[in-house]
């Protein structure tokens, strides 16, 4: 079952202006539900373009998206989309508007037709996986905390309201370390509720570590998308360049080796690992 | 040089919650060094480095740079010395035009036309971006914003450079061109202060300080403090890149990727015999 269809589409900005760049050019991608799926990309490349036609932030010019059970091209309001699809942005400045936490986090929930009280439990339950001190939290100016500390609030927010398809945008962009690690455990917890992840990212360690499914996007075409696995067999560390991501050190110290098939390819990335215990 | 004496601060409203706070700082960054800032989120970095041009105040203590305490009456001093580069690129750009956005400071202080045109080609062509001095900042990727940013800060010719987090919003590329820029800022002789989660990062430092919890914890080289496992698990600094790993265990002489792939690759792993088809 998909969570997303997209069949040829094209979206262009500035139509019929001196200023139109054609941002997606002929993209047909499906993401299953429940899956954890990656966009990559190099600035340009019409990543943005795609996720916010997701959550209809864009109309698309041609072609169809199906996003669960709504059509783009027949969908009236898209408030009952809007309430299935959640979008964290890239800058959480962007996204926060609140001048205190829990209000931040009960907007949506609160918009979206939860009482009061079961909005209350749901952020908490949102605060837990995305590794946020409620109470520690809940008074302070969101726009006073750190930029980590930002963003977990932006997380929770989203999550609050339950959406089915959750799109992260450059989801561990300022996180440190165990936050990250926070954020990857969030991942599994949400694909084990059935949830869909799309994310926008180009920290490759992160991406290695978490993704079902890799898509790679340049010039506005979907050039490849595959599994992790598929992905570093296929393209090489100067190749990637090219879609703004790194390839993993281990992946790059068997660039110069042959390998039989998939399998080979996968014991020899385990033999290294092994050999050095990392 | 840059001194804290017993620096203390809170943030309103958060007396109580001691993660805030930073406690006693007491800490010099010479002249001409590269340091690196790191600690986990919350753990006082940006608050610190805020500190350094004045753009909040202690409320204990003292902080003078090259001599100046950092007062209201000496900020357009302090300010000339300190460069604050921030995250996110957009927060700090306000022209409409590369070259004016460059040029914004330099016109505020009246310096003449020919000089300020000259500064500005020669900052851009520093971050390499004269090619697009024309164009409007908004159409500009986000590794070249960041160093649009970098320009503007560095026309002034600040002697001190604080990076707060400059690349964490940035692809592969983007990041690679910030931190060269970077790189050749420190070859020029400025003193630089880079705030990272990025381990790949902080090890371009001269030396790592370690803020956690509001203290200063410790002040290593970065090899030293990649092999202290003890201080990284306490720092919640654990996970460190696979390279850098593969640096410690082999006993590798350098902390540069491309280097110690290349060793691995010609020195090590045929050793290994696993590699054989």
């Amino acid at each position: 079952m998909n969570a997303v269809t997209f069949n040829n589409v094209e979206h262009i900005y500035n139509e019929k202006s001196p200023f139109e760049i054609k941002s997606l050019n002929g993209v047909d991608l499906q993401i299953k539900k429940g899956e954890i799926f990656f966009i990559c990309g190099n600035t340009g490349s019409g990543k943005s373009t795609l996720i916010k036609l997701i959550n209809r932030l864009l109309i698309a010019k041609t072609g169809s998206i199906k996003v669960l059970e709504f059509d783009m091209n027949t969908i009236k309001k898209p408030f009952e989309l809007r309430k299935k699809v959640g979008m964290i942005f890239q800058y959480p400045d962007n996204q926060i508007f609140e001048t205190r936490v829990k209000k931040e986090l009960i907007y949506g929930p609160e918009k979206f037709g939860m009482s009061k009280r079961e909005a209350l439990v749901k952020i908490k339950e949102s605060c837990v996986l995305a590794g946020l001190d409620y109470e520690g939290f809940k008074n302070r100016n969101p726009f006073e905390l750190s930029g980590g500390e930002k963003r977990k609030v932006a997380i929770c927010s989203i999550l609050a309201y339950d959406p089915e398809i959750i799109i992260f945008d450059e989801p561990t962009a300022g996180l440190d370390n165990s936050s990250i690690l926070s954020l990857k455990k969030m991942f599994f917890k949400l694909k084990e509720k059935g949830k869909t992840i799309i994310a926008v990212s180009h920290n490759i360690d992160f991406i290695s570590e978490c993704c079902d499914k890799i898509c790679l996007l340049s010039g506005g075409k979907v050039i490849f998308s595959g599994d992790f696995v598929d992905t570093m067999m296929r393209f090489t560390n100067k190749e990637l360049e090219v879609f703004g991501v790194e390839k993993p050190f281990i992946y790059r110290l068997l660039e110069k080796i042959k390998f039989k098939d998939k399998d080979d390819f996968k014991e020899k990335i385990k033999n290294i690992e092994n050999l050095f215990n990392v | 040089m840059i001194e804290f004496h017993k620096v203390c601060f809170t943030y309103p409203g958060c007396e109580k919650n001691h993660n805030r706070v930073l406690h006693n700082i007491d800490i010099r960054f010479e002249k001409g060094k590269f340091y690196s800032l790191i600690g986990s989120n919350g753990s006082g970095k940006s608050t610190l480095a805020r500190l350094i041009n004045g753009l909040i105040h202690p409320f204990e203590g003292k902080i003078y740079i090259d001599g100046l305490e950092v007062l209201p009456q000496n900020f357009i001093e302090i300010r000339q010395k300190v460069g604050y580069i921030f995250q996110n690129p957009e927060n700090q750009i306000v022209s409409t035009i590369v070259e004016n956005e460059v040029a914004f400071a330099l016109e505020n202080l009246g310096i003449p036309y020919d000089e300020m045109h000259r500064k500005v080609t020669e900052i851009l062509e520093f971050v390499e971006l004269n090619d697009m001095r024309k164009r409007p900042p908004h159409n500009l990727s986000g590794g070249q914003k960041q160093r649009l940013a970098i320009a503007s800060v560095v026309v002034m010719e600040p002697d001190y450079i604080i990076f707060d987090e400059p690349t964490s919003m940035l692809d592969y590329n983007g990041r690679r061109e910030v931190i060269n820029s970077i790189k050749k800022l420190h070859k020029a002789g400025k003193t630089i202060i880079l705030i990272s989660h990025d381990a790949e990062e902080i090890v371009l430092a001269d030396e790592i300080i370690i803020l956690h919890e509001g203290e200063i914890v410790a002040k290593k080289r970065p090899i030293d403090f990649l092999k202290d496992v003890d201080l990284r698990n306490n720092i919640n600094f654990q996970q460190i890149p696979d390279h850098l790993k593969f640096a410690i265990k082999y006993n590798i002489n350098t902390l540069n990727k491309e280097e110690i792939i290349d060793i691995m690759q010609k020195n090590i792993l045929p050793t290994t015999g696993i590699l054989t088809l």
